[in-house]
Order: C-alpha cells, then sequence, then structure tokens
C-alpha cells in the first residue's frame, strides 16, 4: 500500500550525475532511486533509509532516428509511447502503452521499469528481445548492459548500487521485425502472459535469427531459447508457430496467482509468443 | 525537509516528512479536496496535475513535488466561478457520489490541454486511470465533449 515511510531518514536531490552515483555507492542497500516513483512510492523496504531522486539530472530525453533510439531513463513511458510512435513499426510505443493507465504511464519512467523487477514490468521483456543497450553509470564509470542481461539476472543483481542513464534501442533494418503481445483482462493491468520476438529472415523469407523472450510472471524476464532454436530455419508459418505454442505450453513453468493459475499461463505464454513471432515476422517481410 | 511549490498558482513552502507521499501532505494541509482511494494508484480518485500532466499523488512522493506546480480541484474553480468543465459535469448530471470527480475533471483538463477537441477514444484513454463506481462514464464523456465543443466556440467567436 501507498503510504509513509517514517524509516525514511533523508531525500536526497542530486544535481549531478556524479552527486546521484555517490549517493548510491555511499548508501548501498540503505538507498532507493526515486524515478517515476509509482514503485517506491508504492512500497518501500524497511532497509531503505535514503531515497535519491534523479529528476533534476535531465535524464529525460528522448531521440528517434533511422540508426537507432536513444532513451532517458528518466522519461516516463507516456513520452516514449508518443516520441517512438513511428519505430520499430510501433512496437515500443505499443508495448508502452498497456502498462496501466494513462495516470501510471504520465509517472512511470523506462528506468524504473527496467529497475524494478517486478513481474509487471513489461518493457524489459520487449528491450532484451531488441537487444538494447542499458547505459549504467557507476562510481568507475558508465557500462553498457545488453538487456539481455534482464533474462538471466534479477535487475538489482546486473544494477548493484549503479544508476540506469538510458536505453538505446539499435535502428530497424529492413529484413529484421519485431512484435510484442501481452495477454491481459482488461486494456493496461497486469498481464497472465508477455512476450517479445525479434526476428531476422533472409531473402526467401526463412528466419536465419531469433530473440524470444517472455515476461509477466517472474522478477525478470524469460529467455525461450528452445523456442528461438525451433523457428531459426523455418519460415515461421503455422505448423512451426503451433509446435512451438505447444513447445511452450510443455516447458514453461511460470508461477500461479490469485488471479491466474499456472495451466493457464502455459497455454497463454504459448498464444503470446505466437503472436509475437507473426508480428515481427510480418514487420520484417513489410520493411524490405 | 523542506519543499517549495506552486499549489494552485500560490507559492508555497512546506516541511514534510522524507518519507511522505504527496496525497498524504496534501490532505494534512486542508486540501482534502484530493481524494484517497485505493492508495495504490489504480483507482485515481487522488489525481493531481504535475506541471499540467495528471498522475496519482498516492504514488508521488511529496518530494518530487519540489519545483513543480499542482494543480488540484480547487485550483480550477469553484461553486461561484466553476470551470467549463465543472458546469458541464453539473448540467449532464455526471456526478453521483461525486468522489471520483475531481480526478476525473482533472483528467479532463489535461485532455482538453493538449486536444481540444478529442475522439471518444482520446477521452476513454484520458480517463484510463479514473474508476467510477456509481454513475459509471456514459456521462462524464459526455461532460467532456460538451466542454470541447464550448471551449472550441469560444475560441471560434474569440478568433473572428
Amino acid at each position: 500500500m501507498g503510504g509513509y515511510f517514517p524509516w525514511v531518514k533523508r531525500y536526497l536531490r542530486p544535481q549531478s550525475l556524479d552527486e546521484a552515483i555517490a549517493a548510491m555507492n555511499e548508501f548501498k542497500d540503505a538507498a532507493a532511486v526515486v524515478a517515476g516513483g509509482t514503485s517506491v512510492a508504492m512500497r518501500l523496504p524497511r532497509r531503505v533509509e535514503v531515497l535519491v531522486d534523479l529528476q533534476d539530472l535531465g535524464l529525460d530525453k528522448v531521440q528517434v532516428t533511422d540508426a537507432g533510439l536513444k532513451l532517458g531513463a528518466m522519461a516516463n513511458l507516456r513520452k516514449v509511447e508518443k516520441a517512438a510512435a513511428g519505430a520499430w513499426g510501433g512496437v515500443i510505443a505499443s508495448a508502452c502503452s498497456t502498462v496501466g493507465s494513462r495516470l501510471v504511464r504520465n509517472a512511470a519512467t523506462l528506468g524504473g521499469e527496467m529497475a524494478a523487477g517486478l513481474p509487471w514490468c513489461d518493457i524489459p521483456v520487449l528491450m532484451a528481445a531488441l537487444d538494447a543497450r542499458v547505459s549504467v553509470s557507476r562510481p568507475d564509470g558508465e557500462e553498457a548492459v545488453s538487456a539481455w542481461q534482464w533474462t538471466s539476472q534479477r535487475p538489482s543483481d546486473i544494477l548493484g548500487s549503479g544508476v540506469i542513464t538510458r536505453l538505446l534501442v539499435p535502428g530497424h533494418v529492413a529484413n529484421e521485425g519485431a512484435g510484442f503481445y501481452k495477454v491481459m483482462r482488461v486494456q493496461g493491468e497486469y498481464g497472465a502472459a508477455v512476450a517479445a520476438a525479434w526476428v531476422r529472415l533472409d531473402e526467401h523469407d526463412t528466419i536465419t535469427a531469433c530473440r524470444l523472450v517472455s515476461g509477466g510472471v517472474s522478477p525478470h524476464a524469460v529467455a525461450l531459447n528452445y523456442a528461438q532454436d525451433a523457428l531459426v530455419g523455418s519460415k515461421g508459418d503455422d505448423t512451426t508457430l503451433k509446435y512451438v505454442a505447444s513447445m511452450i505450453e510443455q516447458r514453461f513453468k511460470p508461477a500461479s496467482d490469485p488471479r491466474f493459475d499456472r495451466a493457464y499461463r502455459q497455454k497463454m505464454t504459448g498464444v503470446a509468443a505466437k503472436r509475437a513471432v507473426q508480428q515481427a515476422i510480418a514487420m520484417a517481410k513489410g520493411g524490405r | 525537509m523542506k519543499i517549495t511549490f506552486k499549489l494552485n498558482g500560490r507559492d508555497e513552502e512546506w516541511e514534510v516528512e522524507p518519507g511522505a507521499n504527496l496525497l498524504d501532505v496534501l490532505r494534512e494541509n486542508g486540501h482534502t479536496e484530493v481524494k484517497r482511494g485505493c492508495d495504490t494508484g489504480d483507482c485515481g480518485a487522488c489525481t493531481v496535475l504535475v506541471d499540467g500532466v495528471p498522475r496519482s499523488s498516492c504514488t508521488m512522493m511529496a518530494g518530487q513535488a519540489q519545483g513543480r506546480e499542482i494543480t488540484t480541484i480547487a485550483g480550477l474553480g469553484d461553486a461561484l466561478d466553476p470551470h467549463p468543465l465543472q458546469q458541464a459535469w453539473v448540467e449532464v448530471g455526471a456526478v453521483q457520489c461525486g468522489f471520483c470527480t475531481p480526478g476525473m475533471i482533472l483528467s479532463a483538463k489535461a485532455l482538453l490541454d493538449e486536444a481540444p477537441m478529442p475522439t471518444e477514444d482520446q477521452i476513454k484513454d484520458a480517463l484510463s486511470g479514473n474508476l467510477c463506481r456509481c454513475t459509471g462514464y456514459v456521462k462524464p464523456i459526455e461532460a467532456i465533449k460538451l466542454t470541447a465543443t464550448r471551449l472550441n466556440n469560444d475560441k471560434g467567436v474569440t478568433d473572428a
């Protein structure tokens, strides 16, 4: 529940990135970043005594070019949704539009989605599929981390005391495509299943490379490597996609929660993956 | 800690706890027009405008208000001098219990600032974070359309 956290002793508003990194490094586990605030203001562990608010650092710039997207970590999802409407066939904007209500998207930031490590953070799923680079500033310098790491580690383990400054999404290439599909009962709610796909096709429309990621069920995204392997070398036809969906249904082991049981989530993850791949193939073919 | 910000057009300097959220400090300082609903950022009852952009104040730390311009429903108008949206809300009967009304009108205000003649889909998206459990959404949508028409007609007259 949102509310008052009497154990917080200090609220810092660093005026430079160096100041922010120094604060995070000094207080380590006792510090938490305030980005949009939608997660922090809801629930804050008792170990957190210092809040580090990043809003004065100018990290909210969004730049969209043919070469790629530079997305400031403090850009809220609504801003990204509007700025990236034409990028990657609209898939980034579409993914942002499925996160919460307009009120949530006006506040929740891209960096916050990447760092929170909550099952309902959908953006890392797409960023992993797009192989985005996440710029993380640490006391010893800036590091570009592959978003693919989000498929095997909790964000807190990747970031440590580092601060995400921006995401770099590669530009769309003609024979590549991406897709994102979220199974939800009403627009904006937490997903029962989420999947994002990226494919590269050759001149015969055969898939030569593929990334397929699932989300919505655990603190980090999950790479569906076995499904990727099954797709590479195929044309992603109905028979292959049905096979891939059934394979996911059998092998993927999501958790149950009060809204959706495991069996439903298994089935829906297969469906979401199939539809994300279909979108990606259509984009790759249309991009030629 | 101290925060300085603008509230409904007035400069304010408040002493707040570093772990307090904006909803709590607004209500503790008498701004009970900002309603407490779910406390989880889901219902929109506590909506305020932050530099003209609607967001839930229950999921915003008080410290985040530093240097910002915060508008509550009281900053739009009152019974003697209502904002056109407030007037339309009354005229079309978009209020029943009224608990969601401040948040809905603030979301509608931000929408009309961005899109003076919004489509019904744009209105529905703008209100997607404001839940109403009694009147529903038909009348608020009607009130927003009515306000948009009136404001645009007024603007047309002025422009001419």
